[in-house]
């Protein structure tokens, strides 16, 4: 069955699938009406491929790279995040989002990590839809399958955006396909960090490899299989557990308000049409 | 004998933009020198059509057909959309047009619905599979899903059909083929598997383009009665498949393997009386 997981998580042609994410990028920014798009770039190798997938779907001069390190952010971030608009020769601006977010919590020194983290993340948001604004532009998010999967992002933070090519990508898959379109190899074997706080590492933070959740959400995920079938496979118990638990756990984060029905259509519930009706 | 199959990227609900685009691929086809011009699945309503299938659907004597039915004294035409029956059922339809009028219609008689797919939530079902003549000889008309069962093709042969046309929006999925979605070589097997099963052409006719991040998988072709492809589209563009078709051919293939003369369809048909018996 391990087999079976690892070669469910094989992407065989990545020149096709890179194809795939090029088209999708080009055809829905340009069927709503935009050429361009702002990406948030932290340094690391999910916005990293987003943003060469831009670049080639759009051309580089419709790219509009950000990187938005708070004070505590790691030098290396900002230097990936440089290196990846210097490599793609797209618009770039950095922000430093300390003051705005130094003078809130100056109401709140006592405030911990996450909520720090959370506040940062949305700061970033804003800045991106601002900039969205500003250049015309749409918002592209970076989210990958399994921190979609298990919730490991902010909510309407790093996880509110517009379109979103890897969406359907577990990490270990980004990393084939980053290392496939030439995101630099440092960005693509560094330990992969929110870089909310220092030292933070995801693995470190959801408590197992990414190796070891993809292959477990891939089971569950794709193939449905049960929890019994996973431990069978050769999970530990206590994995499987932790993994499908965050995933009904933050089933929240993946869907937008709820709205109580009242009448004969409800908009989140019998309003059925896609946001691409009449494009 | 000349085919031209127009792998289509069809407008969301605007059912005047698809018409156009549908007849500006008829007059090239017809330049071609195609008798025939085949488009895919409700190419004229786009496919995930939902909610909007009440909005879009239309009478088969309606006069928005009106363009269409001009156009099929110049060539014949099959293309798919939204059919509302008089007693206000909506079908997924695919016409036959030729010389100013409809001359067969096929109702999708298999609606998937799981997974992605919640076509049984919007349409009624089908329940004829039927041969008519189109410009080629006794031909059948079946829509994607319909393929998927094996009886529906089964119908079209025991009926002495030679030209099968399949009409697909297949959304791609499957990530481990190479140049093409797992669907569209699935899809691929299928018609070399049916054409040669059948001492048919298969003319397979399948969208491109993204509605919502669905990314349709294209790679429409045409397989002779040998099962042999002798024309391929590719995987992301519009384009005007053509091939020469022969009715030798088809003569050829059904000596060489004479699985129709052989077929003892009353022997089948006798076994599902017993199993409908038993139960």
């Amino acid at each position: 069955m391990r087999d079976k997981l690892e070669r469910e998580l094989h992407i065989k042609d990545r020149k096709f699938i890179k194809n795939v994410l090029t088209h999708f990028i080009r055809e829905e920014v340009q069927k709503a009406g935009f050429e361009k798009v702002v990406v948030g770039i932290s340094g690391g190798v999910d916005s990293a491929l987003t943003a060469f997938l831009s670049a080639e779907a759009l051309g580089r001069e419709n790219v509009i790279g950000i990187s938005m390190p708070y004070r505590t952010s790691s030098p290396q971030s900002v230097e990936d995040a440089r290196l990846v608009a210097e490599t793609l020769k797209i618009e770039f601006h950095e922000i430093d989002i300390t003051p705005q977010v130094d003078a809130y919590y100056s109401l709140f020194p006592d405030a911990d990590n996450v909520r720090r983290g959370n506040k940062m993340a949305r700061e970033r948001m804003s800045i991106l839809y601002d900039f969205a604004h500003w250049k015309r532009a749409l918002v592209i998010g970076t989210s990958n399958k399994s921190e979609l999967l298990i919730g490991y992002s902010t909510r309407w933070g790093d996880s509110a955006h517009d379109i979103n090519p890897l969406g359907d990508l577990y990490k270990t898959q980004v990393w084939e396909m980053a290392e496939f379109v030439g995101v630099p190899e440092r960005i693509v074997k560094k330990k992969p960090s929110a870089d909310l706080w220092p030292g933070q590492t995801d693995e470190g933070e959801i408590g197992l490899s990414y190796r070891t959740l993809d292959l477990i959400l891939v089971g569950y995920v794709d193939l449905r299989l049960k929890r019994e079938d996973l431990i069978k496979a050769g999970f530990e118990e206590k994995l499987v557990d932790r993994v499908l638990s965050m995933v009904r756990s933050s089933q929240y984060k993946r869907k937008l308000p709820i709205i109580c029905k009242i009448a004969q259509r409800t908009v989140d519930k019998d309003f059925l049409y896609l946001r691409d009706w009449g494009l | 004998m000349r085919v031209a199959v127009a792998q289509f990227s069809s407008k969301l609900g605007d059912f005047e933009s698809n018409l156009e685009k549908t007849l500006q691929f008829c007059s090239e086809a017809k330049d071609q020198g195609a008798k025939v011009c085949v488009f895919p699945e409700l190419n004229l309503t786009g496919y995930n059509v939902w909610d909007i299938t009440f909005e879009v659907a239309l009478p088969l004597d309606s006069p928005k057909l009106s363009p269409l039915l001009e156009m099929s004294r110049e060539i014949d035409i099959v293309v798919g959309l939204v059919e509302e029956s008089p007693e206000h059922v909506f079908y997924n339809s695919a016409v036959y047009v030729s010389g100013g009028r409809i001359k067969h219609v096929h109702r999708k008689v298999y609606l998937p619905t799981y997974g992605m797919f919640d076509e049984g939530r919007f349409f009624g079902h089908g329940n004829r599979v039927e041969t008519f003549e189109s410009a080629f000889g006794k031909s059948s008309i079946l829509i994607c899903e319909d393929l998927w069962h094996m009886s529906t093709v089964y119908l079209s042969f025991v009926q002495g059909a030679k030209f099968l046309f399949a009409l697909s929006s297949s959304p791609g999925r499957g990530y481990r083929e190479t140049g093409m979605f797992g669907n569209a070589e699935v899809w691929m097997n299928m018609g070399e598997f049916y054409a040669r099963m059948t001492g048919s052409y298969f003319i397979y006719a399948n969208r491109v383009g993204c509605e919502d991040g669905f990314v349709f998988s294209g790679k429409s072709f045409i397989a002779n009665p040998y099962g042999e492809i002798v024309a391929e589209a590719s995987p992301f563009d519009e384009e005007l498949l053509i091939a020469d078709l022969s009715e030798e051919l088809v003569r050829s293939a059904r000596i060489s393997l004479p699985l129709l003369r052989d077929e003892r369809v009353e022997t089948t048909f006798n076994n599902l009386r017993r199993v409908l018996d038993e139960g």
